[in-house]
């Protein structure tokens, strides 16, 4: 008995070893191990490309186009899983002067703290800025103009809307006269008033989702909701902001009684999409990504469609960036893989396969993309809807280095009010407060 | 053993005199008491040495960390002293992390050693079937926290999950799983028990494996109920393992990151910060504010929160279980 | 060796062996066999046990429609199961991730159960100076928060080059407190300090001991470490989420992306739930009897 234990340790401790210098060398794959190339073109040079991006940009097909395009890259998907946990990776490799991927991709509400460390990525002027509109390159570019982000999709907003409910409702179902009920703001509700005091209203269906949800799309309709665009100092705290009357308007009584209690993204929410009539809202603020949520939420929901409108005006929420790191090994094929993917030609693809919206000018014009509808949507023409709506996109709210905790903040203190209803307006408000004053 | 022709000492010949009747002394004498010596400091140090670069070396950074301003990006600031450790103990979030986790921690820890106990003495038992019954308990356990998370938001899910449902059939109105404090503390503290309620009690069997069976003969002649054996034989028998278990899972508890973090989708402990642990806090301080500085500050509270609840853990369950029968004492191989 | 009874130990060695001895003389069964309240609160335990895993098999044989309209889903099937595993296999490189993670788990088990036997025999048996604080200090260690050593661990292994490698998993991990806590806490009562000192006395190296002596002793806790901390490497997130990439990202990694897209598909996240406890499931029944034949076996085999 007790040889056959010694033995079995014995073995034990070689199988560790072995593995363990298996391990050892077989690690370090991955990059092709040829020296920094980052001035030469080395068009037939073997390269492998990292590539780091979020929740769905559509690249599949597209990394399978340009490797038989280019036979010498090989493209390695790195997917992370959320917008966060990408952020995450990127501050740790800033963080630590540390370059795993050879591309990484942000979302503009991160930009900023990126834009602030520019240092960091390489220069991809030699895209040409002039493919997208100049509210987009400036989210990318750094004081002293250097862009280092490549515009991908964006995210022009209009009013998704349940036919069934603006029916039971007694409101007009067709897209055109929606568009005209919806207007200003006011006007949204004034409707939603209509909405809660009508059949549809009394047998449980809500007018939108959250109060949070709305705060997104006003916000981004502000020049300067949260610091000022000069001196960068942290303004939304100030009496006469305009985030704070943003945040009056929203957790009045009247306009909480048309909110449905859930906070986006939650599991809830989630679920919600398949309510009939009860726990149901019948209007979504929706830019082209929010399509595929709801789509992919409520497959056997045949009620929904889109309005050409969004109350205020034009407002643009989300929309995404491709960085090159300076210090990566392949600099120039990233940049060159970076140039095509964002090029009008392949957002254009994008669009019509997975519904994320292009961002390059050319693009949003581009004939296919015009002349996508959407059967989900009640056969919308989406493609025309948004590239309009794009159209009419002026400017993006200025966001400095602290845009990105300041509206995570201001959206707990919504779901505070709103959803899990700790605190009224007034107490919400305070320890927002606390929250922004601990970010200096 | 000897080898050489001189006659040999009698029975309890000992290792000095073993060794004066080899001739040979010297190298192999002095390699001896070397071996003896050195090699206690030699086996114990692969650990040391891994946890100097590991632990040690994390452990001094942080503290150097939290001496200073220190964004996560822009890398070290001016020194600070004790500033970031003011402010953080001001923080109202801060107490709300402590509370969270102490209040999960006690949720979680109490329930489980005592269930574990139970279940442990139940399984001590000589039943049919025994591997099915004991690998039973310990199938949560293979299941990844993650995963344990996801599975019991489905089932807490609020307002409509299982949990409600079932509550339901009860006369009980919706519970707030998802949005109040002590539900949601209640909701994580279950996940957290599924996940190791059934490894503690097999640490536990183990330790009851190990009681001498004459022991609860005699307890049986002298009229002992079985639950009276359990308080006199069994908990004072596997006292050591109770303050291991203890110990371990008050340090685990107080540290309690996983669980809370994949409670919602956001991750971020809820708006209000309800089920926001003091790990979580952290990672909200470095990741999310950038501010490495504080969330180093936090770390090394924390820290010390754990020593001290540590302690006060140790000194309790050894007066809680200390018994009539005293374990004898162990005597060590002397140099 | 022949047996002296246990009285005769108890007068040659002390009541330490002594009790060893009655140990290895542990009849097992002969107690009464234990009534139907016995089985009933076990049936209910293990019900409980399973049911979130049985409730993850029938989540993931539905679909996400299903899942938020019914609750608590019925308790058969519903059939779309493989239809999900597929889309599993599609969406990310599970036998890759699986792979990494056997490799991780498997080198670190068997390096932290022989570490930990090693340390724990030390701090159980041998007598030598400063070993009451340095064991004190090995508990400590386990104060120290994870999320704490993340920025300068990363450094760490940055400037090793190790950043989206393996060996960034596992040489962290060869040796841990709890091990040298578990295998000094049980070598303490299961090895008597007699039969180490036999050893010394027959001339034996110090390693030669441990060897022969204490690692047979320790088997059955050894036994119980190592499947302990396979099954914890095996389940690690969130160290391996911050250093390694989709490229060589173990299982738990790889299955947080199933929830990468704009939706969350329950049921596709649920498949690769299952998928993941499979291996581990197959593991037990294969080390399940050893596992609680070393459990019951007691210390030391004769």
């Amino acid at each position: 008995m007790r040889k056959t234990t010694r033995k079995s340790w014995a073995v034990a401790a070689g199988v560790a070893g072995i593995a363990l210098l298996a391990t050892a060398c077989s690690s370090g794959d991955g990059d092709s191990g040829t020296s920094p190339t980052s001035g030469s073109t080395g068009s037939t040079e073997k390269v492998t490309l990292k590539i780091q991006t979020f929740n769905e940009f559509g690249y599949k097909d597209l990394y399978t186009e340009y490797m038989k395009l280019h036979p010498n890259v090989t493209i390695v998907d790195d997917k992370a899983d959320k917008s966060d946990t990408a952020r995450a990776n990127v501050q740790t490799a800033i963080a630590t002067g540390t370059v795993t991927e050879d591309i990484v991709a942000a979302d503009v509400d991160w930009m900023p703290e990126l834009v602030d460390h520019s240092d960091f990525f390489a220069d991809l002027s030699s895209i040409g800025g002039d493919r997208w509109p100049s509210w987009k390159t400036g989210q990318a570019t750094d004081d002293a103009g250097k862009l280092i982000g490549a515009g991908t999709d964006s995210g022009p907003e209009a009013v998704c809307y349940r036919k069934d409910l603006f029916e039971k409702a007694g409101l007009p179902t067709d897209r055109e006269a929606v568009a005209q009920l919806l207007g200003t703001w006011d006007d949204y509700f004034a409707t939603g008033k209509k909405f809660i005091d009508s059949a549809a209203g009394k047998a449980g269906a809500a007018w939108f989702d959250s109060i949070g949800a709305l705060s997104q799309g006003m916000i981004n309709q502000l020049k300067a909701p949260f610091e000022d665009p000069s001196t960068q100092k942290i303004t939304v705290l100030d009496a006469d902001s305009p985030a704070k009357a943003v945040y009056d308007q929203l957790t009045s009584a009247d306009v909480l009684a048309q909110s449905a209690h859930l906070g986006q993204w939650s599991d809830p929410w989630n679920k919600a999409f398949t309510n009939d009539v009860k726990g149901a809202w019948a209007t979504q603020l929706c830019p082209p990504w929010m399509t595929q949520i709801i789509s992919g939420a409520a497959p056997d929901q045949k009620n929904w469609d889109i309005a050409p409108v969004m109350p205020g005006g034009a407002s643009n929420w989300g929309g995404s960036f491709l960085l090159v790191p300076k210090d990566g090994k392949h600099v120039q094929a990233a940049t060159d893989l970076v140039n095509w993917l964002t090029d009008p030609a392949q957002q254009a693809k994008v669009f019509v396969q997975y519904g994320n919206f292009p961002s390059a000018v050319k693009a949003t014009t581009d004939a296919t993309v015009v002349a996508k509808t959407d059967t989900y949507f009640g056969n919308a023409p989406s493609g025309k809807i948004f590239s309009d709506r794009f159209a009419q996109v002026a400017f993006q709210p200025f966001r400095g280095p602290n845009y990105f905790p300041i509206n995570d903040a201001l959206g707990k203190a919504y779901t505070r009010v709103d959803v899990d209803k700790t605190d009224d307006a007034a107490s919400s408000w305070k320890k927002f407060e606390t929250d922004v004053n601990n970010l200096s | 053993m000897a080898t050489t022709s001189t006659p040999s000492a009698p029975e309890t010949a000992t290792d000095d005199e073993v060794r004066r009747q080899r001739r040979r002394v010297g190298f192999s004498q002095k390699l001896g008491r070397l071996d003896v010596k050195v090699s206690p400091y030699l086996y114990i140090s692969p650990f040391f040495i891994l946890f100097a670069v590991v632990g040690l070396f994390p452990l001094l950074y942080t503290a150097w960390v939290a001496l200073h301003q220190w964004s996560l990006l822009d890398g070290e600031g001016p020194w600070v002293g004790m500033e970031n450790f003011k402010h953080v103990l001001t923080q109202q979030y801060f107490w709300t992390g402590v509370r969270n986790t102490i209040s999960i921690f006690l949720l979680s820890s109490v329930p489980q050693v005592i269930i574990a106990l139970v279940i442990a003495a139940v399984l001590d038992a000589n039943l049919r079937a025994r591997t099915f019954w004991r690998m039973g308990v310990l199938v949560p356990y293979v299941v990844a926290p993650v995963a344990v998370a996801l599975i019991f938001r489905q089932i807490f899910a609020d307002p409509t999950g299982w949990m409600n449902e079932v509550l339901g059939w009860v006369g009980v109105g919706p519970v707030r799983w998802g949005s109040a404090v002590l539900p949601s503390h209640i909701a994580i503290a279950t996940m957290v028990n599924y996940r190791w309620t059934g490894y503690n009690t097999l640490i536990f069997l183990a330790a009851m494996q190990a009681i001498p069976r004459d022991l609860y003969e005699a307890a049986i002649i002298d009229g002992a109920s079985r639950v009276r054996q359990f308080f006199s034989v069994t908990i004072p028998m596997v006292r050591p393992t109770m303050i291991f278990v203890i110990i371990t899972s008050t340090i685990g508890g107080l540290q309690i990151f996983d669980e809370p973090r994949m409670y919602s989708q956001t991750g971020d402990g809820g708006a209000d910060r309800q089920w926001m642990t003091v790990t979580m806090y952290i990672y909200e301080l470095g990741w999310k504010n950038q501010n490495f500085g504080r969330a180093a500050a936090v770390a090394w509270l924390l820290f010390i929160l754990i020593l001290i609840i540590g302690l006060i853990n140790f000194a309790f369950t050894r007066r809680i279980s200390s018994e009539s029968t005293k374990a004898p004492k162990r005597k060590k191989v002397r140099a | 060796m022949s047996a002296p009874s246990v009285p005769a130990i108890e007068q040659m060695a002390g009541r330490g062996a002594a009790r060893a001895a009655a140990r290895k003389h542990h009849v097992e069964g002969g107690s009464r066999r234990p009534r139907w309240l016995t089985y009933l609160v076990l049936t209910i335990v293990l019900v409980i046990s399973f049911y979130p895993l049985y409730y993850t098999f029938l989540l993931s044989s539905s679909t996400s429609q299903n899942i938020a309209r019914h609750p608590i889903p019925s308790l058969i099937p519903e059939g779309h199961f493989f239809d999900n595993v597929r889309r599993v296999f599609d969406t990310i490189d599970f036998w890759g991730a699986t792979w990494n993670s056997i490799v991780v788990a498997v080198i670190t088990s068997v390096s932290v159960v022989m570490f930990s036997t090693l340390a724990g025999f030390s701090f159980a048996k041998l007598r030598f100076k400063g070993r009451g604080p340095l064991l004190v200090f090995v508990i400590a260690t386990t104060a120290v928060p994870t999320q704490l050593g993340v920025v300068p661990l990363f450094l760490v292994m940055k400037n090793l080059h190790w950043i989206d490698t393996l060996q960034a998993i596992i040489v962290p991990g060869l040796v841990t407190a709890f091990g040298v806590f578990w295998m000094t806490q049980y070598l303490e009562s299961a090895l008597p300090y007699e039969l180490v000192e036999a050893a010394r006395v027959d001339g034996a190296s110090m390693f030669r001991t441990f060897w022969s002596i204490a690692l047979p002793a320790a088997r059955p806790a050894a036994t119980m470490l190592g499947l302990f901390t396979f099954v914890a490497s095996w389940t690690n997130f969130f160290w391996p989420s911050i250093v390694l990439r989709s490229s060589h990202a173990t299982l738990p990694v790889a299955l947080s992306l199933l929830q990468a897209t704009y939706f969350k598909d329950l049921a596709l996240i649920m498949a690769g739930v299952v998928l993941s406890v499979v291996p581990l499931l197959v593991l037990f029944l294969i080390a399940g009897r050893q596992l609680v034949a070393g459990i019951m076996a007691g210390a030391v085999k004769g």
